[in-house]
């Protein structure tokens, strides 16, 4: 699958964000997407999600040719987009085990309607199997099963938590939003561990990100730098190393942005 | 000789009208032989006297001719031991909202 970013702007109120983005996306790919604060990482991946606050005012959005900006949130994550938050919400009600159930039956009839198929004979089996083991994998307690969903998490359980509801559905892009904000060593780890496992011809992920600790752990394809609203270079995971060397000043003078607010 | 584990598989599209799970997951089949000419299924429901006996009967010769081509079933109703919520697999569990 590809997803195709083309010149894509977007507004939060009457604030530009986005100042036409343009990237393209493979399913086997891993993109890192690095820029300071403000730059529009967050509203990059909002806008790609759904989220209502983020108006786009112009640019497109292709999911294999069709057009992803026109989908209901819901039909995009059926179609296999997935995004892992910043800050995760806490669903008070809902038990871990209970939420994991539907959601990943509600994937299986989606697929299965793709493929011309009867949704009601999706049902997945197994579930409870695989997601215990999941849960081994990351290193999650299973007694988190019986929780109710983020409530009362530590920053670290939620991000483990995201990560698990992405090996759970298995989707075909994901995009990770500052999932290593907050996370310390060991933390970062599993949740890398996580994406490395999901690695393979039918996974590509954006990874947003401040810094290159986790860049450390999952190892980019293709490194884009994002700042004022627009993707100023891009590289491969050699540019990693010289951004955190010389700082994103030295993005600002190779690429001769000047802060309007200087100007 | 059918084989116990499709017959099973079958059996899960057989649902429970009132409660909207499957029968096995309900924990409701407390015996399946396969047998050599003829299937035994030893089934209970989830209270004596809920009218949807025949119903579920009628299902579970449907899916399992439609799936797997057995005609030959023979079906006894029990309510010993009576079912109770300990019967219930962890996914319907999960799908009732108690903890697993």
């Amino acid at each position: 699958m590809n997803l195709e970013i083309q010149n894509l702007q977007a507004r939060v109120e009457e604030t530009e964000i986005l100042k036409g983005i343009n990237l393209s996306i493979k399913t086997g790919e891993i993109h890192a997407i690095m820029g300071p604060n403000g730059s529009g990482k967050s509203t990059l991946s909002n806008v790609l999600m759904g989220h209502p606050n983020y108006e786009v005012t112009g640019g497109e959005v292709l999911l294999d040719g069709e057009n992803l900006l026109e989908m209901e949130v819901n039909d995009r994550a059926n179609r296999g987009l997935f995004m892992a938050f910043q800050y995760p919400v806490e669903i008070p009600g809902i038990t871990v085990g209970r939420f994991m159930k539907r959601v990943i039956e509600i994937r299986a009839a989606a697929k299965a309607e793709l493929r011309g198929e009867d949704p009601e004979m999706s049902k997945p089996t197994g579930f409870v199997k695989y997601l215990r083991d999941t849960m081994d994998f990351l290193e999650v307690d299973q007694q988190f099963i019986n929780r109710y969903l983020n409530e009362g998490f530590s920053g670290g359980e939620k991000k483990r938590m995201e990560v698990l509801q992405m090996l759970m559905l298995k989707p075909n892009f994901a995009i990770l939003d500052e999932t290593d904000s907050g996370l310390d060593i060991d933390a970062l780890k599993v949740v890398s561990k996580g994406v490395n496992k999901m690695r393979g011809p039918e996974f590509g992920a954006i990874i947003i990100t401040h810094y290159q600790r986790i860049l450390d752990y999952i190892k980019p394809d293709y490194v884009h730098i994002l700042y004022k609203g627009k993707i100023v270079t891009s590289g491969g995971k050699d540019l990693v190393q010289v951004l955190e060397d010389k700082g994103y000043d030295w993005v600002k003078a190779q690429y001769g942005i000047v802060d309007e607010e200087e100007s | 000789m059918n084989n116990k584990r499709e017959i099973l598989d079958s059996l899960k599209k057989v649902i429970d009208p009132e409660i909207g799970i499957n029968i096995v997951d309900l924990g409701l089949i407390y015996k399946v032989d396969p047998g050599d000419e003829v299937v035994y299924i030893e089934f209970t429901l989830t209270s004596p006297g809920c009218p949807l006996a025949d119903i579920i009967e009628a299902d579970i010769r449907r899916v399992l001719r439609d799936d797997l081509d057995i005609t030959g079933v023979e079906m006894n109703l029990v309510w010993s031991p009576p079912w109770n919520l300990d019967f219930l697999s962890e996914e319907a569990r999960l799908e009732l909202g108690y903890p697993i």
